[in-house]
């Protein structure tokens, strides 16, 4: 039990030899795009919300936001944004289910290993949106994995 | 003198002037059928319209559906079709094309409603077909294959099984088995990655919050137990979710493989020569 901790540490930490930068790629041409992500610079800070529990989430993706992601970037590798999922998870459902919602997609994204398993949007990041995890077969409309969804 | 040499070279155009008209309805038509032929469907259906006006003609009219068919512009393709009467020598091909574009365009229950009382083999064929997509209740395994030639019944047969039996996975199972051992409902629907990241993110903050209290640093053991809780029960809920998906994607993979199956196979219906 002792070493049980020292094991995943270590886990985590070589894992992320899997995805180092090999030799060929860091003298190839880079396709950077330096303009600011309209969506990212035209956040939603307002408070409004019709209960409650949604007041309690905005509230704390608005400090999130303010302090956190603002300064440290764009970085989430989601369309939605972890934040902006947890968001729209509440409006969809109730915060208590939107919360279930947003701590397995926080697990999903800290998954290694989800290169393929997403439809993508246009900037290449994963496209998975909240209504898809409501528990409501209805509102599912599968897109196959690395199609690109150019409703973003 | 300078009058002469320009009424010359005025003149001398007309040598080389056209002799016969671009815009006979012989070289429309060629024009037109060039498009057809080359999947240029939208103009030649422009083409074939020019002449429509200046005379009636049934193949042209069963070309212009073919188009709108081929396009995808089913609306159109279906009156077209529908406007070939009963003498054209073209009825029995329009009528055939009818129902596949009503096939194409999703409109199962009309199909359904249409071809119920006919006997042809092609129009069973696309009735037994129709059902493969709709929830209506399958005709027995052998009457269902009856229809088709042999060397695709065993194909056909697979859709069937399929469609009776989809290889779904449980919610229910997957939930029970993430709240046994988290992640595991996970790794039965497929997903390892996600499974294992599950079961290491609920034990190391259980991990966590146990060695908090063991020490006692009660708030942060509270803390730790918190997210591991939220951890745990969102992963069972993940599991949950993500059998619904999965099906979806049995759903999605099943109607994509028929369709593509289908369209290769002209819906079992003749080929049209007008096509090439």
């Amino acid at each position: 039990m002792k070493y049980v901790f020292t094991i995943i540490s270590l886990f985590i930490l070589l894992s992320m030899n899997l995805y180092a930068q090999s030799d060929w790629e860091k003298w190839g041409k880079a396709e950077n795009d330096y303009k600011i992500n309209e969506n990212f610079r035209n956040r939603d800070y307002s408070f409004e919300s019709d209960n409650p529990g949604k007041f309690i989430i905005k509230s704390l993706v608005n400090g999130y936001w303010f302090f956190i992601s603002d300064v440290d970037g764009d970085n989430c590798p989601f369309r939605p944004s972890c934040s902006a999922f947890l968001l729209d998870a509440a409006k969809e459902t109730n915060i208590f289910q939107g919360s279930l919602m947003f701590f397995d997609r926080f697990t999903r994204d800290l998954n290694i290993f989800k290169q393929g398993k997403y439809p993508r949007v246009k900037s290449g990041r994963y496209y998975d949106p909240a209504y898809l995890y409501t528990l409501s077969k209805r509102k599912i409309d599968y897109i196959p994995a690395n199609e690109i969804v150019t409703s973003e | 003198m300078k009058k002469i040499f320009l009424l010359f070279f005025f003149l001398n155009s007309f040598a080389h002037s056209q002799t016969s008209t671009l815009h006979a309805s012989e070289n429309i038509r060629k024009f037109a059928d060039h498009l057809f032929s080359e999947k240029d469907f939208l103009r030649s259906v422009s083409e074939y319209e020019k002449l429509l006006r200046i005379e009636h003609n049934d193949t042209l009219e069963f070309k212009i559906a073919l188009a709108y068919q081929s396009i995808e512009n089913n609306e159109l393709a279906l009156e077209k079709f529908s406007g070939i009467k009963y003498e054209s020598v073209f009825y029995n091909e329009s009528e055939k094309e009818y129902y596949k574009t009503l096939f194409q365009s999703g409109k199962y229950e009309e199909l359904q409603n249409n071809l119920s009382k006919k006997d042809e083999k092609g129009f069973q064929r696309l009735l037994y077909l129709s059902y493969l997509f709709t929830s209506s209740e399958l005709p027995d395994q052998k009457n269902f294959s009856e229809p088709f030639p042999l060397t695709e019944r065993e194909n056909i047969l697979n859709f069937y099984k399929q469609k009776k039996e989809p290889p779904y996975k449980s919610s229910l199972f997957s939930g029970l088995m993430s709240a046994v051992l988290p992640g595991s409902g996970k790794i039965y629907l497929g997903e390892i990655g996600d499974g294992i990241t599950a079961f290491l993110a609920a034990s190391l903050f259980t991990f966590l919050s146990y060695d908090n209290f063991s020490h006692d640093h009660n708030f942060r053991g509270w803390l730790f137990a918190g997210l591991g809780f939220f951890f745990y029960t969102g992963n069972i809920y993940g599991s949950v979710t993500a059998a619904h998906i999965y099906n979806a994607k049995v759903d999605y993979e099943y109607n994509a493989n028929l369709r593509e199956y289908l369209q290769n196979k002209n819906y079992f219906l003749p080929p049209n020569d007008f096509i090439k």
